[in-house]
């Protein structure tokens, strides 16, 4: 199921505010609020007492309330308890957080100090700080029974103490859902963003860093910075010094992928301490689609480098994951690594999954991976 | 390869300078054209010998792939990154930080009674005299106040003879006082008998049950050979500790009894036969020990009978049948090499007290003896039979922990064995690997440093590590089954 | 190189601005199963100083030639290797230093324009 996360998709039926707003999507009339936006079943329901009104049936309706707006059946998705940020002046509508989703992503930031040769998310050196103000709004309205939220970017370390104020604000109003942060670890190297962030004593915090080889040139050559593998390496330990969970993360492609067994062996030795090692298949959007013709590399490609760093890691005692690899392409022996991580809104599956006998087990493939098909992948049946 | 689109820069803008510095190694032969290489913290690196002058002469390419293993092992750096210094410095604490915990094993001699007479041994007694050669539940307890009062938070108390299931009573008492005394101090404590099975009982089997105890007993291989080591009078040892242990693998479970084989020179012809005798009796490891310098072995010149070099052919034949077995699907690993492999390839190193740096004595293990006494080591006990008193720390009686761990004597034979300044050792490559052994050294020449050069520890050392390098270099099958016992 | 065995010794001559005396005496040391080496001392007078240290590789009795020269050329091959041992000491030693201090102190070893200094 892939589904359209944010994009123009309000029309207004009369007036409304002139900034941009946050809130939640409610059901219930019973329970109105200046931070609630009804979810109109009909034109013409509009109970009093909301922020806003969302519907999803055409009809203007002249009784309208101020900032009522017809909603595009692309967002049909949106249910009781999702927060969504309005933004009338643009007619679009975003949803920051869906309430049934199994991991949601917080978009802190999309300014970066790496530049990844294949980065998902390429970054925009601009000023957005107004997404944090977003989230701090947001996040109150979340429900405190949220699994797992994730931290995303850009780079979340850039945003310094303000990253540390947003980590509180999950602790405080979420106190019981684990939070991830996707972290190049730089700027955790040094100052003292990593104590900072460890005070906070967040009951289930980790931050997820890649790491591309066991050289500087290497990774250095990967994220396109001079220092970085320095600066992710001393983030890595100051993080963990100060009891910070940390999980190491290796995206596989046709520039790191021969580098996977020193990787791993370069990790059991200095850094046995870090919590989850995941090594993970590529996603073919942002900039690994600009530079796909030199990135690509069919997963069948690297299966013995693959299960090398796998066994090097396992038997180091470390968790290992593999991710992003559908089963049918990863070597049986291999299976026991993978986990499904893609998440639902860009998660797809191929005709040929269908009737597949791995398929409950199996995480799948990104809607992106359309750009470019593996050959080992295919129906597997049992016996 | 397709290139980058042209916003990227190429793997050329990120190439590291071509000067670069050493960082701190060591190196040593391997064989006539090659050499090992090993940096403070136990990586190793094997290269020819013109490729360690190049190396050291600090003009290896920096597209050579060994500039790179060097690189990625911290064996050199440069001025752009400095991440090597910070990884060392941690690898270092972290391989250091096992000295701080110190003391895990406590050995008590609860009786030097035994109803065997070994050639091999070092102290037995056959004696019905319970009263001279017991330990006293008074002396036991004073032990168990010294073991609580060691900071390690592992624990291991382990039963020793004589025969030591001869005072089972003390034992039992043992057991039950350390774990009423653990209920505060909350170690994570175990319990192992060394024992020679004949012995066993129900009862003894129901209270080894409900308290996890340990066994370890003796094997020395098929039973001619193992009958012929160890004479029991008008019975056979081997059928006794066969028996033994299948009725501990039947109450306990199988991981709850292992098996100790001594070599001696009737074994040297037959390694493959005591490896298979192991397989065959369901065990899944064997260490291949070399006969110790100490008690009646020296004494009856059985130490003379076979040559270290002697030794060394039965260890390779032996780890290479063994890995043959391992090939063959068989489940079974060298402990010897599975300990050196550990120091080898583990960021911590092991915990093995014969080979720690500082020397294992005191800090790894303190031995209780029989008649109240307190040794460093096992062996300092043996060699106390011997009439040498090196390693005796003074008498239950009268010691704490802490007067025993801050004993001048021990400090000094710490400080001196120590190899990061022993001559030869401290410009070894395989120091990281290895340890001191001053109990070996003080029996064997007099000296608790020794000079290695005559040492039969260090040559045994030389050529097993040697060995291992030389299989995990040249045998890729043989270093994935060695890999697998770390 | 070696002369021949002569009186169960072989005498060499070590020239000391090739290898530095620390190297040689290391050398001697480690083949002491094998062979004495008695340094600057030829027939009981003390050598003169300078650039060259005569040596005298002593043999137990009844060492063969063959033998003996085989223990020369070790001498000489460790002898090298010593030497090689001390160039990396002298090249490392600072770091090694830095790096021991580092790993039993809190503090952090590199800091921020740290990176011109130099471990030599």
């Amino acid at each position: 199921m892939l589904i359209k996360l944010g994009g123009r998709g309000v029309r207004a039926l009369g007036a409304v505010s002139p900034r941009p707003f946050i809130g939640r999507i409610a059901t219930d009339p019973a329970r109105p609020g200046p931070t609630e936006i009804w979810l109109a079943r009909d034109a013409g329901d509009w109970p009093a007492g909301f922020r806003a009104y969302v519907c999803a049936a055409a009809a203007a309706h002249d009784a309208a309330p101020p900032d009522s707006y017809v909603l595009d059946p692309a967002f049909s998705y949106l249910g009781a308890g999702d927060v969504v940020r309005i933004d009338p002046a643009h007619q679009a509508i975003h949803a920051l957080y869906r309430r049934h989703a199994r991991t949601n992503a917080l978009l802190v930031t999309e300014r970066c100090n790496n530049y990844c040769v294949m980065c998902s998310q390429p970054p925009k050196d601009r000023d957005d700080s107004w997404l944090v103000d977003d989230l701090m709004q947001a996040i109150p309205l979340m429900s405190p029974e949220t699994r797992e939220l994730g931290i995303t970017g850009g780079e979340p370390g850039l945003l310094g103490p303000r990253l540390v104020e947003l980590v509180a604000q999950l602790r405080d109003c979420l106190p019981s859902t684990a939070v991830h942060i996707l972290s190049n670890g730089r700027t955790f190297a040094a100052g003292d963003l990593a104590q900072h962030l460890a005070g906070l004593r967040h009951p289930d915090l980790m931050l997820g860093i890649p790491l591309y080889a066991d050289v500087p040139e290497v990774h250095d050559y990967v994220v396109q910075a001079r220092g970085a593998f320095d600066d992710t390496i001393r983030g890595i330990l100051n993080l963990k010094r100060h009891g910070v969970r940390v999980e190491l993360r290796f995206v596989i492609h046709a520039d790191t992928y021969a580098g996977l067994p020193a990787f791993a062996r370069f990790v059991a030795r200095n850094l046995l301490f870090v919590d989850h090692v995941a090594l993970m298949g590529l996603e073919l959007m942002g900039f690994a689609r600009t530079n796909l013709e030199a990135l690509w590399i069919d997963p069948l490609d690297y299966q013995v480098q693959l299960r090398a760093a796998a066994e090097t890691l396992d038997r180091a005692g470390l968790r290992v994951s593999i991710y992003n690899t559908p089963l049918c392409v990863l070597a049986p022996d291999l299976h026991r690594f993978a986990r499904a991580s893609i998440s639902d809104w860009k998660n797809a599956y191929l005709d040929d999954c269908d009737g597949c006998a791995l398929r409950a087990r199996c995480g799948g493939l990104f809607a992106s991976s359309v750009l470019r098909r593996s050959r080992g992948i295919a129906r597997v049946s049992l016996g | 390869m397709t290139e980058l689109h042209p916003r990227f820069a190429g793997r050329a803008a990120f190439a590291p300078p071509a000067d670069y510095r050493l960082l701190p190694c060591r190196f040593l032969a391997l064989d006539d054209h090659r050499v090992v290489v090993t940096n403070e913290v136990g990586e190793h690196v094997v290269m020819t010998r013109d490729q360690l002058r190049t190396f050291a002469g600090r003009t290896l390419a920096t597209c050579e792939p060994l500039y790179r293993e060097l690189k990625a092992k911290h064996f050199l750096f440069d001025d752009e990154s400095r991440a090597a210094l910070d990884l060392l410095a941690l690898k270092v604490r972290t391989r250091r930080a096992a000295v701080a915990r110190l003391t895990g094993l406590h050995i008590f001699v609860v009786t030097l009674r035994c109803d065997h007479s070994c050639h091999y041994c070092q102290v037995s007694r056959q004696t019905e005299d319970k009263t001279r050669f017991d330990m006293t539940p008074a002396h036991a307890d004073r032990a168990l106040e010294l073991v609580f009062a060691s900071p390690s938070p592992a624990i291991k108390i382990e039963f020793q003879g004589g025969e030591s299931l001869l005072n089972f009573a003390l034992i039992r008492h043992v057991v039950i006082e350390a774990e009423r005394r653990n209920a505060s101090h909350r170690r994570d404590l175990q319990f192992v008998i060394a024992s020679n099975l004949t012995q066993i009982d129900d009862e003894i089997l129901e209270f080894a049950r409900d308290h996890r105890i340990y066994f370890s007993t003796s094997l020395d291989g098929p039973q001619d050979l193992h009958d012929a080591n160890r004479p029991l009078r008008g019975a056979s040892s081997y059928r006794a500790a066969l028996d033994g242990v299948a009725r501990i693998r039947a109450k306990l479970g199988p991981e709850f009894v292992s098996a100790l084989m001594t070599t001696t020179p009737a074994s040297l012809p037959r390694v493959t036969e005591i490896i298979d005798e192991y397989v065959r009796l369901g065990f899944h490891s064997i260490f291949l020990r070399s006969l110790s310098p100490y008690g009646f072995a020296v004494r009856t010149r059985l130490v003379r009978g076979y040559d270290i070099t002697d030794w060394l052919a039965f260890y390779r034949r032996g780890l290479a049948h063994i890995l043959e077995l391992n090939r063959r699907g068989v489940r079974i690993r060298e402990e010897l090499t599975a300990l050196l492999l550990g120091k080898m390839f583990s960021p911590s190193g092991t915990a093995y007290v014969d080979l720690q740096s500082p020397a294992g004595i005191a800090i790894g293990a303190l031995v209780y003896n029989y008649d109240g006494k307190i040794y460093a080591s096992d062996e300092g006990r043996m060699l106390a039979e011997m009439g040498d008193h090196s390693f005796c720390l003074g008498s239950l009686d009268d010691q704490t922990f802490a007067s025993v761990m801050t004993n001048d004597t021990l400090h000094g034979m710490l400080e001196d064995s120590l190899p990061e300044s022993a001559p030869m050792c401290s410009d070894c490559a395989f120091l990281p690997w290895c340890g001191a052994d001053p109990t070996f050294h003080q029996a064997t020449q007099r000296d608790v440093v020794g000079h290695k050069a005559f040492s039969a520890f260090c040559a045994k050392q030389m050529a097993v590590l040697r060995h291992l390098v030389t299989l995990l270099e040249d045998d890729p099958e043989a270093a994935r089954i060695l890999r697998s016992w770390i | 190189m070696a002369a021949a065995l002569t009186d169960g010794a072989i005498q060499v001559v070590l020239d000391l601005r090739v290898y530095r005396l620390t190297a040689i005496q290391k050398t001697a040391y480690r083949l002491a199963d094998r062979v004495t080496v008695v340094l600057g001392v030829i027939a009981g007078e003390l050598a003169p100083g300078g650039d060259q240290l005569p040596a005298t590789l002593q043999f137990k009795p009844g060492t063969s030639e063959p033998a003996a020269r085989e223990v020369a050329r070790q001498f000489y091959q460790e002898l090298l290797d010593q030497e090689l041992r001390e160039q990396i000491a002298d090249q490392t030693n600072a770091v090694r230093t830095l790096i021991l201090a580092h790993a039993f102190s809190n503090a952090d070893l590199i800091k921020r324009g740290d990176r011109g200094e130099r471990g030599e």
